[in-house]
C-alpha cells in the first residue's frame, strides 16, 4: 500500500505543537524518518484518487520524474529537521513540515487542481519561515514575498483556468507550444517562472531567503525553486525560451554574487545561478539535458543545504552575517570549515563530489545539442560559482583578517546534520550510479572520463590562480546592490503611498461632507422649538418664533388656495 | 609566489600533455575541446572578466549605500567608498 510522504509530514506537523522538549524532538525525527520510509512504498502501478463533484483528483501520482524529486525532498527534510532539532519554536517546525509536505504534494500531484492547492500552501507555509526570525527586515521581506507569490499564483491559476476552458486535459501533461492555447501556455509559464526565480522575476528570493531564520533558510533553499524546476520539466521540456533564460540566470547570479557582502544573500544569488543550469537543461529538451536538469536539482538541494547550514552555523556562532564583519574564525570552527568545504567542492564541480556528476551533464548536453555559446556561457558561470562559494566566501568568512569575534558553541545536531549532508554529497559523487539509476529519461552519461576530469581540474585551477591575483578586489563592500526589487521598494512603494494618501483624503472629504449633511438633516428632524440648538452648533441663538412665522403662514396660504381650487373644480 | 608559479606551470604542462596523449579518447564537439589547456586559460580569463566586469557594473549602476532602502537618503549614482 502506498503512503504519501507529504501526508506523513502533515501528520507530524499536527502532533508537534502538543509535545515538548525531548518528546517533540523524537516526534520530529520519527516523522521525517517515516516520510523516508513512506517514499519506499511509492510505486508506479497505482495512485490516490478523490472524486470532488464531476472532477476526479489525483492526489498521488508516481512516475520516474516525481520519484526522484520526492526522494530528495524527503532526504533534505530529514537533514534540515536534524539541523533544527535544538530549535524550540513549534511554529517554525509546523511551518517547515507543512512547507515540505506541500512541496511533496506538488511533485506527486496528478492533476491541475491538486498541484495548484499544494503550490499555494507551499507559498503560505514558507512565508512563516521568513517571518520566523522576527526582525523588521524579515517582516518587510515577507510582505514582498507574499505579494510576489500571490501574483505568481494568480498567473498560474488564470493559466490553468484558460487551459481547462479551452479543452485542455485535467491531468497534468506536457504543454507543447504548438498544441496549447498560447494564453494558457504563457500564463502558466510566467507563474512557474516566478517560483523558479527567473530574472527579472527573481528578486523575492534574494530579498527574503537571507532574512529567514538560520534553520528556516535551509528549507527555503531546497523547495520553492526546485518544485518550479520539477513543474518546468513536467510541462515545458524543450521550450526554447528557457535555454536563454537559464543562461541569463546562471550569469546574473554570478555577477551579483561578486558584489554581495551578506553571506546568505551571496548564496541566494548562487541559487539563481544554479537553477539557471536546470532551466537551460529543460529548454534544451534532449534526454541528456532533461536528465541533467533532474540530476542537478537533486545534487543542488544536497550541497546547497550544506552551504546554508555552514553559513547558518557561522551566523549562529557569531551573530554576524556580513563579509566585512567576519574573518579569522577558521581555527575555532574547524569542523564547520571542513563540512562547508565539501559543499563548496560539490557546487564548484570538483570530481568525486555530486555537483560534478550533474552539472557536467547539462554542459555536455549543450555541446551535444550544438549550442556552442550556451556551453561557453554555462562554463563561465561555473567559474563564477567556484570563485564565490569555493574561494571568496570561505576565505573572507573563515580565513580573512582576524576580527576578535566571540563565538557561541554550536549545538551537536547542527554539526551532525551538516555531516550527513556532506556524506551524501560525497557518496553520490563517488558512486554516481546511485543517482543515475533513478533518472527518468533514457540517456547514458559517463562523468569520469579523462577529458571531463582534466577539463574540470584545469578550469578550477585557472579560477583559483585568477582569484589569488585579484584577491584585493574581492573583499566585501558595505553596500547594497540594487536589483529588480528596486521597482517595488521605490517607485511601487511610492505609488502605493500616494494611492493610500489619495484614498485617505477621499475618505476624509466624504466624512466631512457626510457630517455636514447630517448636521443639516438633523435640524429638520427636530421640533421647531429645539431646532435652534443643534448639537453641532451649541452656541446658536435661542429659538425665535417670529423667524418661522412667515414660512408657516405661506404654507397655510397655499394649502387654502389648493383646497379652494379643488372646491371650485368640484362645483364646475 | 615562486612555489605557486612553479606548481601552476607543472600542473598546466602535465594536464596539457595528458590531453595531447589521449586526444583520440576525447569526445570533442567544438574546436576548443581539442586545444590543450584551454580550460585553464578560460578559467583565468573568465574569472578575471567576472571580477572586473561585475565590479565595474556594480560601481557604475548597482551598488548603493547600505541605508539606501531604509532611509532613502541618497540618489542613484551616489556611493560612498
Amino acid at each position: 500500500m502506498m503512503i504519501h510522504p507529504g501526508l506523513v509530514l502533515f501528520l507530524t506537523a499536527a502532533i508537534v505543537p502538543f509535545v515538548h522538549g525531548t518528546a517533540r524532538r523524537v516526534a520530529l525525527a520519527a516523522g521525517t524518518v517515516a516520510a523516508l520510509i513512506s517514499w519506499e512504498s511509492l510505486d508506479f502501478t497505482s495512485g490516490w484518487q478523490l472524486s470532488v463533484g464531476e472532477y476526479s483528483l489525483t492526489l498521488l501520482h508516481v512516475d520516474p520524474l516525481s520519484l526522484v524529486f520526492s526522494l530528495i525532498f524527503t532526504i533534505v527534510t530529514f537533514v534540515g529537521i536534524l539541523y533544527a532539532l535544538h530549535n524550540d519554536s513549534a511554529g517554525e517546525h509546523v511551518s517547515t513540515l507543512i512547507y515540505a509536505g506541500s512541496s511533496l504534494g506538488v511533485v506527486l500531484a496528478g492533476d491541475w487542481a491538486t498541484l495548484f492547492v499544494f503550490w499555494e500552501l507551499m507559498a503560505v507555509s514558507s512565508l512563516f519561515l521568513i517571518w520566523q526570525s522576527g526582525t523588521e527586515r524579515s517582516a518587510r521581506a515577507g510582505y514582498h514575498y507574499l505579494l510576489v507569490h500571490i501574483f505568481g499564483g494568480s498567473l498560474l491559476f488564470a493559466g490553468i483556468l484558460v487551459h481547462l476552458a479551452r479543452g485542455g486535459e485535467f491531468a497534468i501533461t506536457a504543454l507543447m507550444a504548438s498544441d496549447t492555447d498560447p494564453l494558457a501556455f504563457w500564463l502558466i509559464l510566467l507563474g512557474v517562472a516566478i517560483n523558479a526565480a527567473i530574472p527579472p522575476l527573481h528578486a523575492w528570493l534574494t530579498d527574503a531567503y537571507p532574512e529567514a531564520s538560520v534553520t528556516g533558510s535551509v528549507f527555503l533553499s531546497a523547495f520553492t525553486t526546485k518544485t518550479a524546476v520539477y513543474v518546468l520539466l513536467r510541462l515545458f521540456p524543450g521550450a526554447d525560451v528557457l535555454v536563454w533564460a537559464g543562461v541569463a540566470m546562471a550569469l546574473y547570479g554570478v555577477v551579483y554574487a561578486v558584489l554581495e557582502n551578506d553571506i546568505r544573500r551571496l548564496l541566494a544569488y548562487h541559487i539563481i545561478s544554479q537553477v539557471g543550469y536546470m532551466v537551460a537543461g529543460v529548454g534544451m529538451g534532449t534526454d541528456l539535458a532533461l536528465n541533467g536538469a533532474t540530476a542537478h536539482a537533486f545534487s543542488h538541494i544536497l550541497y546547497k543545504s550544506v552551504l546554508f547550514m555552514g553559513m547558518g552555523a557561522v551566523i549562529y556562532a557569531t551573530g554576524l552575517r556580513k563579509l566585512t564583519e567576519l574573518g579569522g574564525i577558521a581555527d575555532r570552527m574547524k569542523l564547520v570549515v571542513i563540512l562547508y568545504a565539501v559543499g563548496a567542492c560539490s557546487i564548484s564541480g570538483f570530481p568525486l563530489f555530486n555537483g560534478f556528476i550533474s552539472k557536467s551533464m547539462i554542459i555536455s548536453a549543450a555541446a551535444e545539442s550544438h549550442l556552442p555559446i550556451v556551453e561557453l556561457l554555462l562554463t563561465l558561470a561555473s567559474i563564477g560559482t567556484f570563485l564565490h562559494t569555493g574561494l571568496k566566501l570561505p576565505y573572507f568568512t573563515f580565513f580573512g583578517p582576524k576580527k576578535d569575534l566571540e563565538l557561541r558553541p554550536l549545538p551537536l545536531n547542527m554539526l551532525v546534520a551538516m555531516g550527513v549532508g556532506a556524506i551524501l554529497c560525497t557518496l553520490y559523487g563517488v558512486v554516481p550510479s546511485l543517482l543515475y539509476g533513478l533518472l527518468p529519461f533514457g540517456a547514458e552519461y559517463h562523468p569520469y572520463t579523462l577529458d571531463h576530469v582534466v577539463s574540470a581540474y584545469q578550469l578550477l585551477a585557472g579560477t583559483a590562480i585568477a582569484f589569488w591575483l585579484l584577491i584585493g578586489k574581492l573583499g566585501g563592500e558595505a553596500t547594497v546592490s540594487v536589483d529588480t526589487d528596486w521597482f517595488y521598494r521605490r517607485p511601487f512603494k511610492s505609488l502605493i503611498e500616494q494611492l493610500v494618501a489619495a484614498i485617505h483624503s477621499a475618505g476624509q472629504l466624504a466624512s466631512t461632507t457626510g457630517r455636514t449633511l447630517i448636521a443639516y438633516a438633523w435640524a429638520f428632524s427636530q421640533a421647531p422649538t429645539g431646532a435652534g440648538k443643534r448639537p453641532d452648533n451649541p452656541q446658536a441663538e435661542d429659538y425665535d418664533p417670529y423667524r418661522f412665522r412667515f414660512p408657516i403662514g405661506m404654507t397655510v396660504f397655499w394649502v387654502v388656495v389648493y383646497f379652494a381650487l379643488v372646491a371650485i373644480a368640484a362645483l364646475l | 609566489m615562486k612555489r605557486i608559479t612553479i606548481a601552476t606551470v607543472i600542473f598546466v604542462l602535465s594536464t596539457a600533455a595528458l590531453e595531447l596523449a589521449f586526444r583520440h579518447l576525447a569526445h570533442a564537439t567544438f574546436f576548443w575541446h581539442k586545444l590543450p589547456a584551454f580550460d585553464f586559460v578560460y578559467g583565468v580569463l573568465g574569472c578575471g572578466l567576472i571580477v572586473l566586469g561585475s565590479k565595474w557594473v556594480g560601481h557604475k549602476f548597482v551598488q548603493r549605500n547600505v541605508n539606501y532602502y531604509d532611509n532613502q537618503l541618497d540618489e542613484p549614482g551616489q556611493l560612498d567608498h
